[in-house]
């Protein structure tokens, strides 16, 4: 499907469950390798997807496993540059990963403790978070970019997924 | 799908391999035999050159059996080889300043030595 915009846009919808992790997973490899997307970019939303689902089913509650979970890809540009947007809609408690406070890497194997990991790799492999509360679904969607303009190339500048932001 | 593989190189150093998926799926099958692999009494080094996806789930599982290995008396570190996309994420995850990263096996096995 072509947006407005001239992305490429897809949606799946799964369940809640563990066990429609490597569903979501094929799905966003498909329409990466069919759109070009390159291997580093398509590894950096691999995380933010499994590590978005992931915090859904541990932290979400009992109202986020009885919902299914909606998922939208939106791809702009080709392999040599080009956006993409990942967005969650799912249900649970309330929770924004890019403002969500986490405590500070421990410095030796003493003081690791579980936790916090899922939420630093989101931030730190998309190349930004947005995410909104519409009534009782947190939506969430992780930008990354590639080619000229990404993170790996200094200023943000490469070109736009959708209108929103 | 994710697998786990040992070889014992001597009775102070075992060798677990680890290939495929490190996701929450991938964690599950294999973290029970990775924690019965881990603590043996022996130092252990643990390949993830053949891992193609490494999540927090994964790290987490690493980062537990080689807190406990180090509360026996052991020692746990991994490799990595020309995986950039592992060693990247154990950097950003500041994982390899608990577990020491190293490219080769040799190199990794050395550090045992001195």
């Amino acid at each position: 499907m072509r947006s407005q915009a001239g992305a490429v846009e897809e949606t799946l919808s799964i369940v809640a469950e563990a066990g429609e992790f490597s569903r979501a997973t094929a799905w966003l490899e498909s329409i990466c390798n069919e759109r070009g997307v390159p291997a580093d970019a398509r590894y950096r939303l691999d995380i933010c997807l499994n590590e978005a689902l992931a915090n859904v089913l541990a932290h979400g509650g009992g109202a986020a496993l009885a919902v299914p979970i909606g998922l939208r890809l939106a791809i702009s540009g080709g392999s040599d540059a080009g956006a993409a947007r990942l967005t969650l809609n799912a249900g649970g408690v309330p929770f924004d990963p890019a403002s969500h406070r986490t405590r500070p890497s421990p410095r030796t194997l003493e003081e690791a403790e579980p936790g916090g990991l899922g939420i630093l790799m989101m931030r730190t492999n998309a190349d930004r978070i947005a995410y909104e509360r519409l009534g009782d679904t947190n939506c969430t969607s992780f930008l990354v970019r590639w080619g000229t303009g990404s993170s790996d190339d200094g200023p943000r500048s490469g070109p736009p997924v959708d209108s929103g932001d | 799908m994710a697998s786990i593989s040992c070889k014992d190189v001597s009775d102070r150093l075992r060798i677990i391999t680890l290939i495929d998926r490190m996701d929450v799926q991938g964690t599950e099958k294999i973290e029970g035999k990775l924690g019965e692999l881990a603590q043996c009494g022996r130092n252990v080094i643990v390949d993830l050159h053949e891992v193609t996806f490494l999540s927090s789930v994964g790290i987490r599982a690493l980062v537990a059996n080689g807190k406990m290995l180090k509360a026996a008396g052991g020692k746990m570190v991994l490799v990595v080889g020309e995986n950039a996309a592992v060693s990247k994420t154990l950097k950003t995850t500041v994982t390899d300043a608990l577990l020491p990263v190293f490219v080769r096996q040799e190199e990794a096995m050395a550090s045992f030595l001195s």
